[in-house]
Formats: structure tokens, sequence, C-alpha cells
């Protein structure tokens, strides 16, 4: 084919992508995350039932704001590196202060632990990551199918951001969930958790993420 | 070279508000930039660059909702232009494992004029008959969407969403068929 009637053919289709913005498409990408964990939640593993009570502590909000800003972290990242000049740069810095903020607050609290290994199985690690996984798979899924809509060209990176901000939009539901209120369990079982989704993005990324 | 930018960007602008002429001048403009961008780093393969050429408009068009407009348009086809190139080297590699394939590919690329290429007539003969009818009537016919969708018996609406798509699936394959 002569390129002047790809070019002909390419015209007659001026005007912006349907699919809308990258931003656009991963805010609804968010809605939707948030929208699935807790369906998975409220079916599946059932509110906390002191959920009222524990809302006016403050361990509950730092736990939600912990994982929050992991899935902000992802969500930085991918709305950059949805685009062929990206970079990571903001995303990546946000997500280490954080992660490594709230891991130094557990070995502390670790340290000065009577009991330590009770503090870091809590009455749930065998579960925890497990459970943030499954209900931030499905995310992850999708976000992949919304980045190979987009234009990322660093596939292993871009599929870690968006597992990143999956684990970190259901880690946060999942805390609607979970009762456990330590730094060193948080910072151990969720945060595995949530790298635990940003390895599955970066394994199945690398695999997919081709355009 | 800023003066190319501004001719582009602004035409692109134009292009994404759905003025088909400028968008048109645009793809046009880009593709003679891409052609000498791809000769000088293809030398050893010049039969690939029209194919490369079209691939990159293709990508152009396909990915245009991640330029971001307070950005350098150049700068971010070049970014799409270069992820091509690389791209290509890389399924390469994987083809000159296969002697025999590459021969071929050789003779082929031996006939063919400047300006035409080949991967696109393979991608578009791979097309289910509706798709690859709708783009050569709007492609080779010259026909507009009303009426390329009024010979599918479809509206305009669907026959433009029907070739949105079948772009895509385009650029799909012919990104596979050189593996």
């Amino acid at each position: 084919m002569r390129t002047d009637d790809l070019i002909d053919a390419l015209a007659a289709q001026a005007g912006p992508d349907p699919g809308g913005s990258p931003s656009r498409r991963l805010a609804l990408l968010v809605g939707l995350g948030v929208a699935v964990a807790l369906a998975g939640v409220l079916i599946w593993l059932k509110v906390r039932p002191d959920l009222m009570d524990v809302m006016s502590g403050g361990f509950f909000w730092l736990k939600a704001a912990y994982t929050g800003a992991l899935g902000l972290a992802g969500y930085l990242a991918v709305e950059r590196l949805a685009r062929p000049l990206g970079s990571p740069r903001r995303g990546l810095v946000l997500g280490l202060t954080v992660l490594v903020g709230f891991v130094l607050a557990g070995l502390v609290q670790f340290g000065l632990s009577d009991d330590p290994m009770t503090l870091l199985r809590g009455g749930s690690w065998t579960r925890c990551s497990l459970n943030i996984l499954a209900l931030g798979a499905p995310t992850t899924l999708l976000g992949l199918g919304v980045m190979r809509g987009l234009a990322p060209t660093r596939p292993t990176l871009a599929g870690f951001a968006v597992g990143a901000l999956a684990g970190g939009v259901a880690a946060t539901v999942y805390g609607l969930h979970c009762a456990e209120s330590t730094f060193v369990f948080v910072g151990v079982w969720y945060s595995l958790g949530v790298l635990a989704c940003a390895a599955l993005g970066a394994g199945l990324g690398r695999l997919t993420l081709r355009w | 070279m800023t003066d190319t930018e501004t001719r582009l960007k602004a035409l692109m602008l134009r292009g994404l508000e759905g003025d088909a002429r400028a968008y048109r001048e645009c793809l046009a403009v880009l593709g003679v930039r891409l052609r000498a961008y791809f000769a000088r780093r293809m030398s050893g393969a010049p039969g690939d660059v029209e194919d490369m050429v079209q691939e990159t408009l293709l990508a152009v068009h396909i990915k245009r909702a991640t330029w971001d407009s307070s950005q350098s348009f150049t700068a971010w086809a070049h970014a799409v232009a270069r992820y091509k190139l690389i791209d290509h080297w890389r399924r390469r590699k994987i083809r000159q494992t296969l002697p025999i394939d590459d021969h071929a590919e050789f003779l082929a690329a031996e006939e063919h004029d400047p300006g035409v290429g080949l991967e696109l007539d393979r991608a578009l003969a791979s097309l289910p008959d509706r798709q690859r009818i709708l783009v050569s009537d709007v492609k080779l016919a010259g026909l507009s969407l009303a009426e390329a969708g009024a010979r599918a018996g479809i509206s305009e609406g669907a026959a433009k969403v029907a070739l949105h798509r079948a772009l895509k699936a385009l650029a799909e394959r012919m990104r596979r068929a050189d593996r």
C-alpha cells in the first residue's frame, strides 16, 4: 500500500481518540478498582464488626493513608509511563518515601516490643498479603488492558506501576475488613500484598505491553 | 526545527479537533520526516523503511491520546518512532535465526518501489472482509465515511467506529507480521 493512501484513511479519522485522555481512563480504572475491592470485602471477607468504633481512632486512618499513598504513587507513575517519554520519577519517589518511612516505624515498634513475634504475626499474617493480592489482581489485569490502549515504552516498569496502583487501592479497601493495627504488621504484610500485585503487573506487563 | 514543531503542533491540534485536512497535512509532513529518520538508521534494510514509516504513522494515530499537548509534538512523535525502531530491531534478531525467511524477505525487498510498503498489504489482507472493504473504500476510492458506511449498510457513526477498530487491528497485525 502507498503511504499516501494510508494517510488518507487516517485523515478520515481526524478528531480526538474516542477512548478519552489517559487521565480519564485511569480515573475510570481507579473507580472500578474500588468497586471490585469493595464488592470483595462486602460479599466475601465481610466488614469488621467494630468499624464504626475504630473509625474514630487514629491508626485506622493512618493505615488507610499509607496504602492510599502507595496507590497514589502507582497512579502518578502510571500516568507518566503511559506515554512514550514518561518518567516515573515522581511516583517512585513518593512510593519509596512512604514505604521506607512506614517500614522504619515498624522496625522501631518491633525493636521496642517485649513480644515482637506476636506483633509480626498478628491474627491474620497467613492471609493478609494473599487477600490483598486477590482483591487487587482483577484491577491489575484491567489496568494492563487500559495500558494496552496507551503507549508505554517500558513494559515491565509500567506493569509494576499498574500493579502498585491496583494493590494500593485494594489494600486501602481491605482495611475495612482487617483489624490489624500495628506498624509492624501493616509495614510487612500490607506492603507485601501491594508488592505482590506490582510483581504480578510487572510480570504480565513485560509480556503484554508491546505495541 | 522549531519552525517544524510550531507548524506540526498547530496542525495536530487542529486535527485533534476534527479538521481532516490539517490532520492529513500533519501526517504527510511527519511521513517525510519519518522516512528520512528510518532511512538513516536502517541502511542495512532499506526495503523495510516504508513499512516502518507506515507502522509509525498508524501508531501516531492510534496512540494520539498519549500526546500531552502542553509538550512538544515532534519530541513525542520521535519517541514513538524510536520505540518502533527498537521494537523492529528486537524482532529482527529473532528473525535472523531463520535464514530462509530472511532470504525471502530480501528478494521481496529488491522488487518493491519506494513509497510502497508491503507489510500493510499483508496485514490488510488478513482482516475480516467487512473491515478490509471499509479501509479500502476510504483509502482507495476516497469515499467519505457516510458513503463507505452506506455501501456497507451501516451509519456514518458506525462506519467511523468500525474504521477505528480496523486501523487498530491493522497496527496490531503489522507488528506481529514481522515476527
